[in-house]
């Protein structure tokens, strides 16, 4: 398994406020992750950095074997559509995509033809006429053409309705295998990453909290009710995220490597937004420690 | 890369060529002014034109530097197409050097037009220019940075000024504001401050007499000054009295009682008859004798005005040095700050 992307201490500090800190990160090739988070949280710092917008204040990343932005090799292995998913408001459809052939030597002109033709956009239009998922749409085909190893999405739906949400995520997920291109893709909505996604990356407060493939996380958590009980008593294996308790009853999340073999407790599965907001809610999350590395 | 800094470039460049249109029909419509190095020399109307043609050459480097070079990276940055453009394969220095060749190279051709046309309406009156008119001396202040090489180069100055703010501030409307207060204080400061310096100054000193030397009021004000005659075609810097040992001074004590002296009473308060105009210039000249005598010199520092091209030269210099220090300065700003 190669990284596309390996972070080892990662920090990024902006004046007195750290946007991110101690980040520890392995994402392997060919995937389609999901970075969650509230907002605040870090993601747009972390995609910023892996793009080479940024240089880090501490530790180092790797991006597709290299030192993002390093140089033109290293640009043209990665492709990012930033935040608001910007484009030259006085520009054409046609002139945008003049752009992307005069700057990147591996432009693959047809496909953003047949992208544009097929979104149904007329080339001749200035992009400052567009709407915001057609925007959105022209970005992302400026960002698929260029033909990166590495595609690097900023919260590209965050300013499109429903409608548009879903079909430029059907939109993507579809050219994302015909491509074979490895995608990171922050959001805040939990949802749209379980639509597209099998790997997740949750950050709170600056800092990596969950990391893994979805289905792994999955299975990996459960929802256990039972009598009332004092959770410091569960096997060690067990590692408790949340726990609630009424009068007779405690209903706890954990994350366990071995099955649960207690009688005592009813095991529930548990979905992903309750997974990411379990973390999200997690006192301990907040704290100082190495992220979880569910997997191994 | 440079199809895309045209492009981005166009509706600057059409700006900015449609000015040049306009000045350039004014000044062929209004035709080449007729002057006469006899009095009047030239017509109030010609006159006009001359001087507005040359404030039009001191404009056109400020409006290079506030329109072309201060936009260049804050725009990009306040509607966030540098995420877009700096994330092709095209690293940020090489997309900065390349609009700032472009840019640099487009300005000298707009200054170079305008210069021309101003230098070939202006050349009538540029061949009768002397200190006293009907205009000024290619090496007066105001002439020298309207004519010649140096616009070119206050032009790339400004160009590379508006890149830095730019690069600084990421904001379009501040950075154009500080390019042009900067821009007008720096000429202001290097015509003052580094031109007369550029090359050291031609230094003389003189002897006084009384046929040709003044003895009045500096302004309005005393105290009174000496001065010996300015040395024609040049630029003056200074007048200034020394002693014997070369050290500037003012005039000596006794100096004023001896050139005017209070002739209606004597010592006595009685009155005195009045002395005669041959009496009054003896005595004058006795004055003057007493203080060449006395090893009073006049030290007089000027550049004369055939030195034009050799101020010209260096001027420019100074300016295109600095222009590329900035855009160093942009440059690495531009790599290393902005996110």
């Amino acid at each position: 398994m190669t990284a596309v992307l390996r972070a080892r201490g990662l920090g990024k500090r902006y004046r007195q406020q750290w946007a991110l800190s101690d980040c520890a990160l392995d994402i392997p090739a060919g995937r389609v992750v999901g970075l969650v988070g509230p907002n605040g949280a870090g993601k747009s710092t972390l995609l910023s950095l892996a793009a080479g917008m940024n240089t880090p204040t501490t530790g180092e990343i790797e991006v597709c074997g290299g030192k993002p932005g390093s140089g033109p090799d290293q640009l043209a292995k990665v492709g990012f559509v930033a935040q608001d998913t910007p484009t030259y408001p006085g520009l054409t459809i046609a002139e945008h995509l003049r752009l992307g052939a005069a700057l990147n030597p591996r432009w693959d002109a047809a496909l953003a033809r047949k992208r544009v033709e097929r979104l149904g956009l007329d080339p001749k239009k200035r992009a400052g006429q567009l709407s915001g998922g057609q925007r959105a749409q022209l970005a992302l085909t400026i960002g698929i053409a260029k033909r990166p190893e590495l595609l690097l999405l900023d919260e590209p739906v965050a300013a499109l309705d429903p409608l548009a949400r879903r079909g430029f995520l059907q939109d993507l997920m579809e050219t994302v295998a015909e491509q074979g291109v490895s995608v990171v893709l922050s959001s805040h909505l939990v949802t749209d990453v379980e639509r597209v996604c099998d790997y997740l990356i949750t950050l709170v407060s600056s800092r990596v909290v969950l990391a893994g493939d979805i289905e792994d996380l999955l299975a990996a958590h459960h929802r256990l009710t039972g009598p009332r009980r004092d959770p410091a008593t569960l096997p060690a294996d067990q590692h408790v995220i949340t726990a609630s308790h009424t009068d007779r009853q405690t209903t706890l999340l954990v994350r366990a490597e071995s099955p649960i073999i207690d009688p005592a407790w009813t095991v529930g599965k548990v979905g992903l937004e309750d997974l990411v907001l379990a973390y999200l809610e997690s006192p301990d999350a907040a704290t100082p420690r190495p992220a979880l590395e569910v997997l191994r | 890369m440079t199809w895309l800094t045209l492009r981005q470039f166009r509706l600057s460049a059409i700006s900015v060529a449609a000015l040049l249109t306009v000045v350039a029909a004014v000044l062929v419509v209004v035709g080449r002014p007729i002057a006469s190095p006899e009095p009047p020399g030239l017509t109030p109307d010609y006159s006009t034109y001359y001087y507005m043609a040359i404030i039009a050459l001191y404009l056109l480097p400020a409006i290079i530097g506030a329109f072309w070079g201060a936009p260049m990276i804050s725009r990009e940055v306040e509607n966030g197409t540098h995420r877009l453009v700096w994330n092709q394969s095209v690293t940020r220095t090489r997309w900065l050097l390349n609009k700032m060749g472009i840019g640099a190279l487009a300005a000298v051709v707009a200054m170079g037009l305008l210069s021309v046309l101003v230098m070939w309406w202006s050349s009538p009156i540029d061949t009768i220019a002397t200190e006293n008119g009907p205009a000024g001396l290619p090496i007066a202040p105001m002439v020298f940075g309207a004519r010649g090489v140096v616009p070119l180069a206050y032009a790339i100055f400004a160009f590379a000024l508006g890149i830095t703010a730019s690069a600084l501030l990421r904001r379009t409307v501040p950075a154009i504001a500080v390019t042009l207060v900067v821009f007008t204080a720096f000429q202001v400061m290097t015509l003052n401050l580094v031109r007369p310096n550029l090359i050291p100054p031609v230094r003389e000193t003189h002897h006084f007499a009384s046929g040709t030397s003044l003895f009045h009021y500096a302004g309005s004000e005393s105290p009174y000054q000496l001065r010996v005659p300015d040395p024609t075609h040049s630029w003056v810097l200074e007048q200034q009295t020394v002693d014997r040992a070369g050290n500037p001074v003012q005039f000596p004590a006794w100096f004023g009682g001896c050139v005017f002296p209070d002739v209606s009473t004597d010592n006595l308060g009685a009155r005195r008859t009045p002395e005669t105009a041959e009496e009054s210039v003896k005595r004058r000249d006795e004055c003057f004798d007493r203080l060449n005598a006395e090893g009073y010199q006049q030290l007089v520092s000027h550049h004369p005005n055939s030195r034009f091209w050799a101020l010209q030269g260096a001027e420019s210099a100074f300016y295109l040095v600095l222009a590329a220090l900035l855009a160093w300065f942009a440059l690495r700003w531009t790599r290393r700050r902005i996110s």
